[in-house]
């Protein structure tokens, strides 16, 4: 290992990456799920998660979360990314959950 | 709502017509040259398959494979098309999930509508077919109202109105056209 | 969603796909034609047919008096049944409602079960003393009053004509109402 550089774990960047999305998406880091790929020695990023309503609309958010990747992702990782993708799966439970 | 040509249907199917049509007056060949070539003053030359020697068993294997790999490409890409993407652009793509989620809030509480489900379609672009089911004489301008109000709403929450196709229906098979009674 | 796609899923939601008769009837012509190159692999590599070599099996067929006539028969019937569920415009009971933002397709059972509630409701009978049929371009409501309280049939035409209007029905659909002679006795 070269003196003066920190390696993060694959595992670490997903999870980076994740909580990134999952903030503009208003959503909580652990339900992003997120792949990356190789696109010509940079990565491929695609990171799936729910959204909340409330915050503009669901393209808004979604176009936000990506950008998000594309320029906080490599400060925090030190990871080049090539491509960012956001996949949009479903809707998040805003209401909180009723005691019964 | 699938991605099947339906021009090429109806043509496979006079072709197929043609094909039956064409073995059934082989085999009465005799009858069809006595009743309709001859007064008609044609004449067909024999196709001389005792002559043919390997070339007829070679040609029937061949139309066989052919005919069967037809059927089976027919068969298995049959009623294609639903992926469950309702819009992928500039790197943003969204589940038809998330759509049927977005109406079935707006739906909630409507107790004339019993069912949603929506369906994303690749058929030359992409379609969104929400089957809304209703109950058994349901007062069918109101849900429309206010299905068409969710609609509405679920676009300004998702920011864009897609291609969008609502059947309204009460689960039950739908007939052929013809009269059907009901209370 | 443009007036193109509207009138092409339109086209779509109302007509059937043809789609498994053309399977269907692609592995009724793969069958024969399948024994057929058996028995010519078997010709070829020199061993016993199955029943017949490819020859004779199409001249048995053509000559034996009753099997051609029969198979013959089948062929012809199964061409033409085609030609129908080929030119048969295989509609579906189903119409369109009028609206700006999505194509809205309908069963025509429930625009039935609209047509009999309007007209019921204005008859003040209860709903299921009224049923209705729909076609593709008319209905046929018909009513069961209760005996002793007449009911208006000029109003439960005008009921079903402002319903339809109301949801703007295409193809368009025109309302025959009809007050059946005999009632029920009570509610």
């Amino acid at each position: 290992m070269t003196a003066g550089r920190v390696t993060l774990s694959t595992r670490a960047i997903e999870r980076t990456f994740g909580a990134l999305a999952a903030e503009e998406l208003g959503v909580p880091a652990s339900s992003s799920s997120v792949d990356l790929h190789d696109e010509r020695g940079s990565l491929a990023v695609s990171v799936s998660a729910p959204v909340a309503l409330g915050r503009g609309t669901v393209l808004e958010a979604a176009q936000a979360a990506r950008q998000r990747v594309l320029t906080d992702g490599p400060a925090l990782t030190g990871a080049a990314i090539a491509n960012a993708r956001i996949r949009v799966r479903s809707l998040h439970d805003v209401e909180p959950r009723r005691v019964r | 709502m699938t991605r099947s040509n339906r021009i090429l249907n109806r043509l496979a199917l006079v072709l197929l017509a043609l094909l039956a049509l064409t073995a059934a007056a082989f085999i009465l060949r005799p009858e069809v040259e006595r009743f309709v070539l001859e007064p008609l003053g044609l004449v067909v030359p024999s196709l001389g398959l005792a002559e043919a020697g390997t070339v007829l068993p070679i040609a029937l294997i061949v139309l066989a494979v052919v005919v069967v790999i037809v059927a089976l490409a027919v068969t298995v890409t049959r009623g294609r098309g639903a992926d469950g993407t309702a819009l992928d652009q500039e790197g943003v793509s969204v589940d038809a999930g998330l759509l049927e989620g977005l109406l079935r809030r707006e739906l909630d509480g409507e107790d004339e509508v019993l069912h949603l489900r929506l369906r994303a379609f690749r058929a030359r672009g992409r379609v969104l077919l929400a089957e809304v089911q209703v109950r058994r004489g349901a007062d069918l301008a109101n849900v429309h109202r206010r299905v068409s109000a969710a609609v509405a709403t679920a676009d300004e929450q998702l920011g864009e109105a897609l291609p969008l196709v609502t059947h309204i229906t009460t689960g039950l098979r739908t007939r052929f056209a013809g009269s059907t009674r009901t209370h | 969603m443009n007036e193109r796609m509207r009138s092409r899923y339109g086209r779509r939601m109302r007509h059937r796909s043809r789609s498994v008769a053309v399977s269907i009837a692609l592995w009724i012509a793969a069958l024969p034609l399948v024994y057929l190159a058996i028995e010519s692999v078997l010709e070829l590599l020199g061993a016993a047919p199955l029943w017949q070599e490819p020859l004779q099996v199409i001249e048995t067929v053509t000559g034996t008096q009753a099997l051609r006539f029969g198979v013959a028969a089948a062929a012809v019937v199964i061409g033409l049944v085609l030609l129908v569920l080929a030119f048969a415009p295989g509609r579906l009971g189903r119409h369109e409602l009028a609206d700006e933002r999505m194509l809205v397709v309908v069963d025509d059972d429930v625009l039935a079960g609209a047509l009999s509630r309007a007209a019921a409701s204005t008859a003040g009978l209860q709903r299921d003393r009224a049923s209705t049929s729909v076609g593709r371009r008319r209905a046929d409501v018909s009513l069961r009053p209760t005996s002793g309280f007449a009911v208006s049939k000029d109003d439960v035409d005008r009921a079903t004509e402002r319903e339809l209007e109301r949801l703007a029905v295409s193809p368009s659909i025109r309302a025959r109402s009809r007050v059946e002679s005999a009632g029920v006795v009570g509610r």
